[in-house]
């Protein structure tokens, strides 16, 4: 009985991260081919008929303008995955280095750091990214900028305190000892050691960041129309709800299944990160 | 006592720098408010230098800074450019819907994230803990707009068990659903997560070797562990409440904090902006402060350390 | 004699992605009603698995593949139990066996109160009422010997000591006078003059109160078993391999991995030395004339608590008023129990902590102001081997890469050179050469020290500090680093500073002693003096509550009390609080702290010599 839900437990997950890997592997590769792979123009008007229902024509429908859904979609993989991945990379970048600095630095410099994390945190993060919008205004790039902005403080304050933990080890004391210099610590010796934990933070974030770039399109501060971004689609399908339910239930469908497939991902890697770290320390 | 008056000297100086941050991002805005408040009419020099000086434009921005820290301390957030009322006045018109909604959200989260958390936690690597947390990676996962517009979809123009607009608990239903979805999601995680890493603690070795059932070692010895972090997580998922109130009221087109929000910025209404921003982060860095106080009551050991110091 | 629990071809293992293994091999043993027996052995013997498998309190990754264990419970029945269901085991479990735990740092719920996490054994199995069970408890504290006990039992474990928590689980078992208690290594984590306490506390309950209650005492240390146990059992890999009454194991010792092990204790190697005569042969190298570092007045304090609005005045007083010489080629020791700064000392020497005050001298070189650059260059000659092997090496570095950087870095040699001289090292350290592909996780304990120990070799320095450099490690891998260092140390012309709370590994390899309490040098010496002649109260009580395998059993100078907390020393002479004759004026904490001489090379702390 033991035997079977050891071997049951690690069948599901292995569906599960399978099932992530694959759901994922499917969605960058229609990003990339999407001209091979979308029957229509996503931007032709009138290529069926007006709000027509799912059929073999036309797979997930037609939108108000006949526009087809299913080409959208295709096309819109290209903007949800790379603006999520974009503005992810941008705030942990920016929050390793900062996070890594002030950690390894230490004294006054940590203080005013964390200091300043601190009062970032005092704003939460979606009302720091609509501040930022209501700044530099609206539009698609500005909104990855602004969630990948408002994602430092969370970014920075999980590396600090992994570099700080670093810091502490016998093996950074034995790199002092040896006269290495600061920036050869904190970049060859104390960041290899915490870069797993970026992989695991960056990944759990990916599906937040791009839930939020689309939330702030469905508001109409993101993408505009015509570009096909889910969230947006979702924004004008919500108004033919009642009589065209396909424009709105695809794309919020595939939008939600990108996300679950990289939180299945982040997961995945965070679990085998574990046990990474527990090899390091020599329990196995 | 200590504690609660070192918690103040921090939460101040937070709120001041939060403050300052939002004056001076939003008065260096590209734009002129005054055709903002003009909409677009063409008008004379003089009348925009009178409209200039009803915004108090003309003063310095050093003044202007004081003054709104000033006012802002008192409660006097300024007037709307575009409605011309005073910004608090708008506040309190719209802020019990959004307080509704926050609490509603807030019990749906906390009740099924704890729950489920707990549910799998007690018995890791089951079909039970299987099964709870697919539901808690769909809670993470599920896009809170979509969700809303599906719930309505279903349950109200498919189904018409709930109405869609209209006053009172039942058509509160949805909507908190739609804002606590994500919010159960992360907490029945953290939950099952923190429950399972009690669970391998070397006091919980000790209580059962001490012949103590199950049944209350979960109760007695891991639950008040192992809420710590959840309680923590609350504290930073407050946030959350804003983004549901703001996506929420829009979905479901209830008035409130969040469609003033929305508006304001879509609008460039900086008086509104500014207000709502400092009444925003002052109640979620008071909640904060609750979470923090609740702490000390879960764990001796960070109580003790409050009254030491 | 009667016999209270049978085990019987008990066989355990444990199941992992990678497999099952076995951790016990077809295991059998009884322990009589009122004895002690001791199961000894190094780490991944089986001995806390054999006793986990009696309490039902595996790990879900383990199972028990064969076997029974019969106890013959309160009632005169006999009980199989590994045929209980957990409900039915639940009565026994705290009622007939129990069991105390080695961590006393986290094996108390923190947020129950003492009191309570007592008083929930005794109702949990005795029918009596709350305020009986509260009465009992507070008995029970007494019974400990903790001090206040009404007080204490309000407290949480975290206001507690090591030794008195370590107390609380004490009386947690003791609670329901079962048949038998599993004692897993309950001294192991802490200092030897509380370890003696315990012990001591441990004997007298055993001939007092609950004689009839059989201990299973689980322990690495010889001289323990020595000291405590009627009967002793040695396990090697799962397998029992040698079993008897404790003097005859001792004296005559049949399996080979016992010899061994016996041997490889310090004591006996020390004998073995002094038998060949290589003591002298140790002593002639130091140069007396040459000193290679002075310290003067040297004090390091840490803040405890840097707030943002306020600097706190409280600090941790780690290093006092130290001065100290070490000549070319000799190896000074210094020794202490936690908290005495040993560590702090030995950091601040090297400068990996910036002294608080005072004066280092490094051939002749006062480097106590050098900034962290002016320092590269001293670095090269003073290096430091590290504690724990798990944590002192880079794991994302394979070992070629961690030994050749600090050359590269120095610019002491060209690549190519670089690596034939790293392959000399790892030669000398006596690892193979495929080693320096590898990573940190692919070696044990005792080659990862090797490691270590050529890291700090490759700069060629003159001066190495080692922190505990042997006490993560099993007894006999103690043994095989030992004799590398000593072999090491001639080659390479090495000064040491030999930081270890092991006082037999200090007699073992040091020339010079310092005994540390409280931030404070208390008394220092050579070696053969120290061990044979101690003049402060302090160093007697530490050297006679170590346990002994051989020789006689002393008796014991037990120092009351738990070492006070550094932040707050006693004023004075800051071991007047626990000084078994103090002075007076001692007592009033008047007496400065400082060394005097009182005879060439022997210095004490005045307030002892003035007190005895």
């Amino acid at each position: 009985m033991k035997n079977f839900s050891i071997i049951l437990k690690r069948f599901l997950l292995n569906k599960g991260s399978a099932f992530g890997g694959i759901f994922l592997l499917i969605i960058i590769i229609g990003a990339i081919f999407a001209p091979l792979i979308a029957p229509y123009n996503w931007n032709e008007v009138d290529t069926g008929p007006r709000l027509a229902p799912p059929s073999w024509d036309f797979l997930f429908g037609t939108d108000i303008h006949g526009r087809d859904v299913f080409s959208r979609i295709v096309y819109g993989a290209r903007y949800s995955l790379s603006v999520g991945v974009i503005s992810v990379l941008f705030g942990i970048i920016a929050g390793s280095i900062f996070g890594i600095t002030i950690a390894y630095i230490g004294g006054r410099v940590d203080i005013i750091g964390s200091r300043i994390i601190d009062v970032m945190f005092g704003f939460p993060s979606f009302l720091l990214s609509l501040l930022v919008v209501a700044i530099i205004g609206v539009g698609l790039w500005n909104v990855v900028f602004a969630v990948g902005l408002a994602s430092i403080p969370h970014f920075a304050r999980i590396i600090r305190s992994a570099a700080l933990q670093v810091k502490e080890q016998p093996y950074i004391e034995a790199c002092v000892n040896m006269g290495f210099g600061k920036i050869r610590i904190m970049f060859n010796h104390i960041l290899p050691n915490i870069f797993p934990i970026i992989i695991v933070i960056a990944t759990m974030d990916l599906g937040g960041a791009i839930i939020s770039i689309a939330s702030l399109s469905f508001l109409g501060l993101g993408a505009q129309p015509p570009e096909p971004e889910w969230g947006a689609m979702l924004s004008s399908g919500r108004e033919y709800m009642r009589y065209a339910p396909w424009t709105m239930i695809y794309p919020g469908l595939f939008l939600f299944l990108t996300v679950m497939s990289v939180n299945l991902l982040g997961d995945r890697l965070s679990i085998a990160l574990d046990a990474r770290q527990s090899v390091d320390k020599g329990k196995v | 006592m200590n504690f609660f008056i070192k918690k103040l000297l921090i939460v101040i100086p937070t709120l001041y720098i939060a403050w300052t941050v939002v004056f001076v991002t939003l008065n260096i805005i590209p734009g002129d408010p005054v055709n903002l408040m003009l909409g677009g009419r063409p008008a004379s020099d003089e009348v925009r230098e009178n409209v200039r000086k009803n915004l108090g434009l003309d003063k310095p921005v050093f003044e202007r800074y004081t003054s709104f820290l000033i006012n802002a301390t008192k409660g006097d957030l300024g007037k709307s450019y575009l409605t011309r009322q005073p910004v608090t006045t708008m506040i309190k018109e719209n802020m019990m819907p959004t307080i509704e909604l926050s609490i509603g959200g807030l019990i749906f989260g906390v009740f099924f994230g704890v729950f489920f958390g707990i549910f799998a936690g007690t018995k890791p690597n089951s079909m039970r803990d299987t099964f709870s947390m697919i539901i808690a990676l769909c809670g993470i996962s599920l896009p809170s707009f979509w969700i809303g517009m599906m719930l309505i979809y279903i349950f109200g123009t498919t189904l018409g068990w709930v109405p869609i607009v209209g006053e009172g608990f039942v058509s509160l239903i949805l909507p908190s659903i739609t804002v606590g979805l994500f919010f159960a999601g992360g907490m029945a995680r953290l939950t099952r997560s923190s429950l399972v890493d009690v669970l391998n603690q070397d006091y919980i070795r000790t209580a059962r070797s001490k012949g103590i059932s199950k049944y209350r070692i979960v109760l007695r010895h891991s639950l008040r562990n192992a809420m710590i972090p959840p309680v923590t997580l609350l504290g930073i998922q407050f946030g959350l409440l804003i983004t549901g109130a703001v996506i929420t009221e829009e979905v479901f087109a209830r008035p409130g904090l969040g469609q003033l929000l929305l508006q304001a910025i879509l609008a460039k209404d900086i008086p509104l902006v500014q207000a709502l921003v400092v009444y925003m982060t002052a109640v979620y860095i008071f909640l904060n402060l609750i979470v923090d106080f609740t702490y000390g009551i879960i764990d001796p050991r960070i109580r003790l350390e409050r009254n030491r110091g | 004699m009667v016999e209270i629990l049978n085990v019987s071809n008990l066989s355990t293992a444990f199941q992992s992605d990678y497999g099952s293994k076995q951790a016990l091999k077809n295991i059998s043993f009884k322990i009589n009603e009122g004895e002690v027996l001791a199961l000894v052995g190094e780490s991944g013997s089986g001995k806390t698995v054999t006793s986990l498998s009696i309490m039902g309190l595996l790990p879900n990754n383990a199972y028990i593949q064969e076997g029974n264990i019969n106890l013959i419970d309160k009632k005169n029945n006999q009980v199989n139990i590994l045929k209980l269901t957990d409900d039915k085991h639940n009565l026994i479990r705290g009622n007939d066996i129990s069991m105390v735990f080695q961590e006393p740092m986290t094996c108390l719920n923190p947020t129950m109160t003492i009191g309570d996490q007592i008083v929930e054994v005794i109702l949990n199995h005795k029918k009596i009422s709350k305020t009986k069970a509260v009465k009992e408890m507070i008995d029970l504290l007494g019974l400990v010997e903790i001090p206040d006990p009404t007080q204490r039992a309000r407290e949480y474990p975290h206001q507690l000591s090591g030794g008195m928590r370590q107390r609380v689980m004490i009386s947690i078992a003791l609670a329901c006078t079962p048949k038998l208690i599993i004692a897993d290594e309950p001294t192991s984590a802490l200092d030897v003059t509380i370890q003696a306490q315990l012990l001591q506390l441990l004997m007298k309950l055993k001939n007092s109160i609950v004689s009839k209650t059989s201990i299973l005492f689980i322990t690495h240390d010889l001289g323990i078993v020595r000291e405590l146990a009627d009967r002793v059992i040695v396990m090697y890999h799962g397998e029992i391999v040698e079993e008897g009454q404790v003097k005859e194991v001792f004296d005559n010792p049949k399996h080979s991995y016992t010899r061994n092990l016996i041997q490889s204790l310090p004591e006996f190697k020390l004998e073995e030395r002094k038998l060949t005569k290589k003591d002298d042969n140790k002593q002639t190298k130091v140069d007396d004339n040459e000193i290679i570092l002075k310290i003067e007045n040297l004090f390091k304090e840490f803040p405890v608590e840097k707030g943002f609005f306020k600097e706190s005045n409280e600090t941790v007083k780690a290093v006092q008023n130290i001065s100290l010489n070490v000549k070319k080629n000799e190896v000074l020791g210094l020794v202490g129990e936690s908290g005495s700064g040993k560590s702090t000392l030995g950091k601040s020497i090297i400068k990996l902590l910036q002294p608080s005050r005072g004066q280092i001298y490094f051939n002749n070189e006062n480097i106590s102001e050098y900034s962290n650059k002016q320092m590269i260059k001293i670095r090269q000659k003073m290096q430091m081997i590290f504690q724990d092997p798990f944590a002192s090496l880079n794991p994302r570095k394979n070992i070629l890469d961690t030994l050749i950087e600090p050359i590269l870095v120095h610019n002491l040699m060209k690549k190519n050179e670089a690596i034939n001289y790293i392959k000399e090292i790892i030669n000398d350290v006596g690892l193979p050469i495929e080693s320096l592909r590898r990573f940190p996780h692919e070696f044990s304990g005792g080659q990862r020290q090797r490691i270590g120990i050529a890291r700090a070799l490759v700069l060629k320095p003159e001066f190495i500090v080692a922190d505990e450099p042997v006490s993560a490690l099993d007894v006999s891998i103690q043994a095989q680093v030992l004799n590398l260092l000593e072999k090491l140390k001639k080659t390479y012309n090495l000064t040491m500073i030999f930081i270890s709370h092991d006082l037999s590994v200090i007699e073992f390899f040091c020339d010079k002693v310092a005994v540390m309490y409280l931030g404070h040098i208390v008394e220092i010496a050579p070696v053969s003096k120290l061990f044979n002649s101690p003049k402060h109260s302090y160093t007697r009580a530490l050297l006679s509550a170590v346990p002994k395998v051989k020789g006689k059993n002393k008796e014991k100078i037990l120092i009351k009390g738990d070492i006070p907390s550094p932040i707050n020393p006693p004023s004075g002479c800051v071991f007047r609080t626990r000084c078994p004759n103090p002075g007076i004026d001692c007592k009033g904490g008047n007496i400065e702290m400082g060394l005097i001489e009182v005879e060439p090379g022997h210095w004490v702390d005045q307030c002892c010599v003035n007190c005895n």
